[in-house]
């Protein structure tokens, strides 16, 4: 869905639209230099043809690594100039040499009294410039530079510099366009991105761009979409004999079925990601959940409308399931206190919310069937300040009546609160939910599973998370 | 008085006037193999086998003629024309035989120029073609427009006729007088008849299977004497024939031929195909400098639809 047609990197697909006619791509060895050039070069094939110039990569390996890139660059295209040329050759010969390769394309015709298509523009690749200017001096250098990029200009063309080294100045200044790739690593997951220093034309409104690869392609991360779709009842997926599904396949492959029975879940949300990125996580778990006849406990946010996640589920589950095995513990708005939704906000304290909790755990359990419970831990700790030592036993509390009842806890925390360490301490598995450059990402901290961008899905008619793995 | 300039290029050498020796154009070369050209304007490279079978379709033929009931000319048109209305969706460009007719009539007139050359010109344009520009697509009118100019262009040079220039959806040609004058008139009027028959039995149909209107012509056909003249890089031609000529076609009815009275002199006994235009609503204000008298229109009597 995010190919990177779709989203963020437009602005590089409309920078090769409005004339321009050279880029910089900068970064080390295995930034991805050489698939963001093929990929920008796949969106330009109606009116380019694409070459890439190479030192090392025979035309055959070209496609073994980058199947997708046969469609659009024959073999023929892909110029080889040897290691031996590069070793034994001067490097003006080498310049010139691959100007004349270039240049040394024959179009034949084919049928004379056929219209002849519009003939196309040359899009280069230089794999190899780093190793023909290597010996020069910098007025040789700057003379390549200028050549090369004229003769993108001469045939109306396009052409793209490959490079490892950091210092380019002569030839930053030289050509319309300027971007670096790079890698990152946040909590030991690799990131990659995209670092847009100069495009001419264009305002650059974001200047990074996270990125990964997928079949091979380069992916843009988006921030965070939700994708709408018809309504379609929810369609349960079964339990295993030790998991529980969390309602949405792609996330149960990714955890090996499910979640453990008597797993304690720790989530950790950064301040700045979209409130709404909690739902889809949660909303297919809790319809499994029902739909399964088992209970659901949840204690909502201070903040949240507990008539807005009814809203989300009634559709998807009848309404005696609901009322037998949902209880939602918020506070309540007006006339929403029902059976299900219970107001934590009559409680004074926390001891005497807590009890009240419990009985209600106690009642759901009467069923011997399975349970969810759901507990935000930074509104309970922001709602009874004075009480933080029995909100952190009741949370060591809750975790070992889960266990052993084999039901399921999900618990939430926010950095700054002192449920964080609590939760951290005491989860099976620590999720954490955070924004890096404008996308939204979901990994694991313990144990190490996955990392991966996320958006909401709503195309089967209730939302769940879409993952984007990073790689 | 019709005095025929004898043009150095088209007097000795035959068609394709020895153009493969022209360096300014070709450089003989081998490709993969293959012996042939490298046209240095085009930057394409035609193989030797491929310029004969172009010289072979487009040299004059006496002979020619389109018949209703001759398939195989037919059926050979009919291909051509499908193959070029398939890349209707492309981003497409004048076939290299169509360039290759633009240049040998550009290298003709240059290789005269500001001379005096008489000649037989033939207007033809389409009918109402600005219905056709206002309702169908830009992609699909200019594909109708192309393949009805390659069509009418390979008809001009089986005729012995070189074009002039293309406006849009009409066409202006030539037709060099050397020595027979009556030949080349005769030429011009079977070459008016072809490009009819030719779109009535290969051109609408294929239109027609392509989902396109189906269209039809009009004709005018004058001889005379015109100025070779350079407007820019392009040579063309000026004087009072191609501006009759201009004034004519429009009398004809669709698919219909209208020929000045210097053409119809010329004509002997195929001027019985013709008869004058007696409406005065239809006369044509002028009057001719040969004769003194008013400037007397032909229309044929044979309506080609």
């Amino acid at each position: 869905m995010m190919s990177s047609e779709y989203a963020e990197f437009s602005i590089l697909k409309k920078f090769l639209e409005i004339g321009n006619r050279s880029l910089l791509i900068k970064g080390e060895s295995g930034d991805g230099k050489k698939s963001l050039s093929l990929d920008l070069a796949r969106t330009m094939t109606k009116n380019y043809n694409i070459y890439f110039i190479t030192g090392n990569k025979k035309p055959e390996m070209m496609h073994t690594w980058y199947p997708w890139t046969k469609s659009f660059l024959p073999s023929e295209n892909i110029i080889q100039i040897s290691s031996n040329e590069l070793i034994s050759s001067d490097s003006n010969f080498l310049l010139a040499e691959m100007l004349n390769r270039i240049s040394d394309t024959v179009t034949t015709v084919d049928d004379p009294f056929v219209s002849e298509e519009v003939p196309k523009k040359p899009f280069i690749i230089l794999d190899i410039w780093d190793s023909i200017i290597t010996d020069f001096n910098p007025q040789l250098k700057m003379h390549a530079e200028k050549l090369v990029t004229s003769l993108a200009d001469k045939h109306n063309g396009f052409i793209v510099f490959l490079s490892d080294k950091e210092e380019n100045s002569s030839l930053e200044q030289l050509v319309d366009g300027v971007i670096q790739t790079a890698k990152l690593y946040v909590d030991n997951y690799m990131m990659r991105e995209i670092i847009l220093k100069k495009l001419m034309g264009m305002e650059i409104q974001t200047s990074k761009i996270p990125f990964s690869f997928k079949n091979g392609k380069l992916y843009a991360f988006s921030n965070f979409l939700h994708f709408e779709g018809e309504y379609k009842k929810f369609e349960p997926i079964p339990n295993s004999k030790n998991r529980f599904s969390t309602g949405n396949q792609s996330f149960d492959a990714k955890l090996g079925g499910g979640f453990k029975k008597g797993t304690i879940i720790g989530i950790e949300i950064d301040p700045d990601v979209d409130r709404y990125a909690f739902v889809p996580f949660l909303l297919p778990m809790v319809l499994n959940f029902l739909n399964h006849d088992n209970s659901a406990l949840i204690s909502l946010s201070s903040d949240q409308n507990a008539e807005s996640y009814l809203d989300h589920m009634s559709p998807h589950i009848d309404d005696q399931k609901l009322l037998d095995n949902l209880r939602l513990y918020c506070h309540t708005f007006g006339d929403t206190k029902s059976e299900i939704v219970l107001d934590r906000g009559e409680e004074q304290n926390f001891e005497s919310a807590h009890k009240k909790w419990l009985g209600h755990y106690q009642q759901l359990k009467e069923k011997q069937n399975s349970l969810l419970m759901l507990v935000d831990y930074s509104f309970i700790e922001l709602g009874y300040r004075s009480n933080l030592d029995d909100i952190l036993k009741a949370m060591i509390e809750n975790t070992r009546m889960i266990r052993h009842n084999k039901d399921l806890m999900i618990m939430t925390s926010r950095p700054g609160f002192q449920t964080l360490d609590v939760m951290k301490s005491a989860c099976d598995i620590h999720f954490r939910i955070f924004n890096h450059n404008g996308c939204t990402f979901i990994c694991t901290e313990k144990p190490k599973l996955f990392c991966s961008n996320i958006q909401t899905d709503s195309r089967l008619g209730f939302p769940r998370l879409q993952f984007t793995d990073i790689y | 008085m019709l005095s025929p300039t004898i043009s150095k290029i088209n007097d000795s050498l035959p068609f394709p006037f020895d153009i493969q020796n022209d360096r300014l154009r070709f450089q003989s070369t081998t490709v993969q193999n293959q012996k042939g050209y490298y046209d240095l304007v085009e930057k394409k490279f035609i193989s030797a086998q491929k310029m004969q079978e172009v010289i072979d379709e487009l040299k004059p033929d006496d002979s020619f003629e389109i018949k209703p009931d001759d398939s195989v000319i037919i059926d050979k048109m009919k291909k051509r024309i499908n193959q070029n209305l398939s890349f209707m969706q492309k981003n497409t460009r004048d076939s290299y035989s169509i360039k290759l007719l633009k240049y040998l009539s550009n290298r003709l007139l240059s290789s005269q120029s500001e001379q005096n050359m008489t000649t037989v010109i033939l207007f033809v344009d389409i009918v109402k073609s600005t219905n056709l520009a206002t309702t169908l697509p830009p992609d699909e009118m200019s594909s109708l427009i192309r393949v009805f100019s390659q069509e009418i262009s390979i008809l001009i040079s089986k005729h012995s006729g070189f074009v002039l220039k293309y406006a849009g959806d009409a066409a202006i040609a030539f037709f060099p007088i050397s020595n027979n004058a009556e030949v080349i008139c005769q030429n011009a009027i079977s070459c008016a008849k072809s490009m009819n028959l030719l779109i009535k039995h290969a051109i609408n149909p294929a239109f027609e299977k392509f989902g396109l209107p189906e269209i039809k012509i009009r004709v005018g056909v004058e001889v005379g004497n015109n100025q070779i003249v350079f407007f820019g890089p392009e040579p063309d031609l000026i004087g009072s024939t191609i501006t009759m000529t201009s004034k004519i076609y429009p009398l004809a009815d669709p698919c219909q031929i209208a020929i000045g009275e210097e053409v119809y002199k010329k004509l002997n006994g195929a001027a019985d195909h013709f008869s004058q235009i007696q409406s005065d609503s239809k006369k044509l204000p002028y009057t001719n400098s040969n004769t003194g008298k008013e400037y007397a229109v032909y229309l044929s009597k044979e309506i080609f639809s």
